[in-house]
Parts: structure tokens; C-alpha cells; sequence
């Protein structure tokens, strides 16, 4: 049986078992947050086979997934996020990515298929410091955003060979591409935020950035915050004073690339809306 | 529903209101909701301390907004409205008389 101990904080979670099939792309997803022997280990997850479908034991958030690969994966990545998160009430923990350039980060916030995981990834390749893919805790003591980089993926060409640009729904069925970085590029340390930025890819999309009302803001990275029934009242002064001193914006966009420069533009003329 | 003009429209204690800038997120700890006024609506929302009735709370904006109260009367009537089918906000009227038992 093959052990995973995937550290954050130097706490970890072990994931156990010997199907091969979903320990090798959760190692690949995690392999920045794998260590080789456990510190303070929070929890062990075994997850083996049963008849045609995966079973994990010790699951208690998404213990209902279907069985299925896909499914057995999703459960994973949750349960071992959702161990971190119970475990660092001091963070918020955001439903984002975020890439730094001169030790200031720009987080994109929103649900799936909202186009996060572009933009890092183009921000990256364009010599940007990677933070995190998916999921951004940020500190309540300092308002400093905290690395959790799961390896950064990005969907291949969202474009058609007669060159029409996918919906959301068809970009979404695309294989994603692990997106390698060069060695020091994945940032370990605290970082301030520079910008919050609610992208929203659309083949229909005319790019540009806009200033996103303050309660609008508030409101989405509410909705996106994973622990707001553990903070509550507290989540909501929070990340409304965190509104208040960041600028934040809306950025439709069709093209990857475009929209990362335009946000390179922006940082390095410091947001100046 | 139309909103009476001597409702006394009072924040529900349980809703966390947060001012960001000139504009506030409501949020509703029972529903888990949340909601975002723009200024307009949060002056609205601040006036609903259970001290004065809708054409009170019309007189007072009148003066913040130099607007009439009579042509102001309608979209606080629609605000309270949207407040209360929320139920973000209470008629203090009912709650005097529902502690007072009144039938």
C-alpha cells in the first residue's frame, strides 16, 4: 500500500491505498505539498476499490461521490483541502488563483469555469511568481495571502480548428495541461494583494477591466469564501475592509494571453482606476 | 404587496450589515444569504432603526438626496418591499403588538 502525505503548515494528510490509477494524478496535482514522512499528521484517508467503483474511507464532506474516477478524485482534493481549512481558522480560505510579480499578488476569484486557472497559468508563463490554482487562504491577522500551489493546470486551446472560440461548457470538456514552471518560480512566502480580479471567460467577451462596485465585491468574494459559516460576521467585516483597501475589478475575456498582459499592464502601473 | 405608509420598518437583529466604502453587503445569518446595496438602497436600509414610518423615512432622504419626499415615496416603498419579502427587516408596529399579545 502506497501513503501520501500531502503538508500545509506543517500539518499533513495521509492518503493511502494501492490504486495506482488515482495515487498517481493526486500526487502530480499536490506534488509541491508532498513530503516524505509526516510532521503532525491531521488525518489518514484510505481509498481503495470495490467492485467497479472507488470507496474512501474516513471521507465525512463528500463521502457521496459517485464512485466514479473523476468523482473519486474531486472527493480526494475536497476532503484534503477541507482538513486544511478546518484545522487554519486564522485563514480565509478563498475559492481563487493567484500569481505575484514583485512580491504583490493579483488573486482571481470564482466558481469553476470562470477562467482562474487561464490567467495564472499565462501569468506564470510570462515569468509571474505561482501561488495557487485554486484555492487561496488568506490571513485574518494580516491580510497577507498564503501559498497552497496545487500544481497549475490550464485547458488547451479554447479555440476550434475553423478558429471559433469554445463556450464555457466546451472549454470545459478539454484535457487540462500541467503548466511547468522553472525552479524558485512557485512562490513559498506570504504575499500582500495588489488587485482582486472576477474574470469571466466568454467566447462573446469584450476585454477590459472593470471597477467592480464595492458591495459587489464583498458579496462574490463571500460566495467564494470556503469557511464563511466558521467566520461568519466576521468573514463579512473582513473581507469588506479587504474590499475597501483593494482595488477590484471584473475582467471578461476570450483570450488567455491578452487578458494576462492586460493584467501585467495594470500591476505594474499599480491598478490605476 | 404594497407597503404602507405607517409601517415602522426595523432591521431583523440577526442580519449583519457591513458599510464597504459608500455601499453595504447584508448578510443574513438564518438563509446564509447576502446581499449588496448600492448607496441608494444602504441610506434606505440605514433609516430602518424601528424610529420612524415610511413617509418619515421619505422626509429624511428628501433632505440627503434633495429630492421631494412625495417623489421619493415609491422607490423607498419598493426597497422596503424587496427588505421585507428578504426578510430582512421587520414592521415594528406588528412586533409591539405581538409582544403586547394583540391578536
Amino acid at each position: 500500500m502506497q501513503t501520501l502525505f500531502i503538508s500545509f503548515g506543517n500539518q499533513e494528510v495521509a492518503i493511502a491505498g494501492d490504486v495506482e490509477e488515482l495515487l498517481v494524478p493526486l500526487a502530480h496535482n499536490f506534488r509541491e505539498l508532498l513530503v516524505p514522512a509526516p510532521y503532525d499528521l491531521l488525518d489518514t484517508l484510505t481509498v481503495r476499490r470495490e467492485g467497479e467503483r472507488y470507496v474512501v474511507d474516513g471521507a465525512d464532506q463528500f463521502g457521496d461521490h459517485d464512485g466514479t474516477h473523476h468523482g473519486t478524485m474531486q472527493c480526494l482534493k475536497f476532503e484534503i483541502v477541507f482538513r486544511f481549512v478546518r484545522e487554519h481558522p486564522e485563514l480565509l480560505w478563498l475559492h481563487a488563483g493567484a500569481a505575484a510579480k514583485g512580491g504583490r499578488a493579483v488573486v482571481m476569484c470564482g466558481t469553476w469555469g470562470r477562467g482562474k486557472s487561464t490567467l495564472v497559468s499565462n501569468l506564470c508563463l510570462r515569468g509571474w511568481s505561482y501561488l495557487s490554482d485554486d484555492i487561496v487562504p488568506v490571513s485574518l491577522e494580516t491580510g497577507e495571502l498564503v501559498p497552497f500551489p496545487l500544481t497549475p493546470q490550464m485547458r488547451e486551446h479554447a479555440a476550434t480548428e475553423d478558429d471559433r472560440l469554445l463556450s464555457p461548457g466546451e472549454v470545459a470538456q478539454l484535457e487540462k495541461r500541467t503548466i511547468e514552471l522553472r525552479e524558485g518560480q512557485i512562490d513559498s512566502g506570504r504575499c500582500a494583494i495588489a488587485a482582486l480580479i472576477f474574470p469571466q471567460y466568454s467566447p462573446e467577451a469584450d476585454m477590459r477591466l472593470v471597477r467592480t462596485a464595492p458591495a459587489s465585491a464583498t458579496l462574490e468574494l463571500l460566495q467564494n469564501c470556503l469557511n464563511l459559516k466558521m467566520h461568519r460576521g466576521e468573514a463579512v467585516r473582513y473581507l469588506g475592509k479587504l474590499v475597501e483597501r483593494t482595488p477590484a475589478f471584473h475582467l471578461p475575456y476570450r483570450h488567455g494571453e491578452a487578458a494576462a498582459q492586460l493584467l501585467i499592464d495594470s500591476h505594474a502601473q499599480g491598478f490605476p482606476f | 404587496m404594497m407597503i404602507p405608509e405607517d409601517m415602522v420598518p426595523v432591521q431583523r437583529p440577526d442580519v449583519l450589515a457591513q458599510g464597504v466604502l459608500e455601499e453595504m453587503v447584508l448578510y443574513d445569518g438564518n438563509s446564509e444569504m447576502g446581499y449588496s446595496l448600492n448607496a441608494s438602497a444602504k441610506a434606505i436600509w440605514d433609516a430602518c432603526d424601528g424610529s420612524k414610518t415610511v413617509v418619515q423615512i421619505c422626509e429624511d432622504l428628501s433632505d440627503v438626496f434633495d429630492i421631494p419626499a412625495g417623489e421619493l415615496l415609491t422607490d423607498v416603498r419598493l426597497a422596503l418591499e424587496q427588505f421585507l419579502v428578504l426578510g430582512l427587516i421587520q414592521d415594528k408596529r406588528t412586533l409591539v403588538d405581538s409582544e403586547a399579545g394583540v391578536a
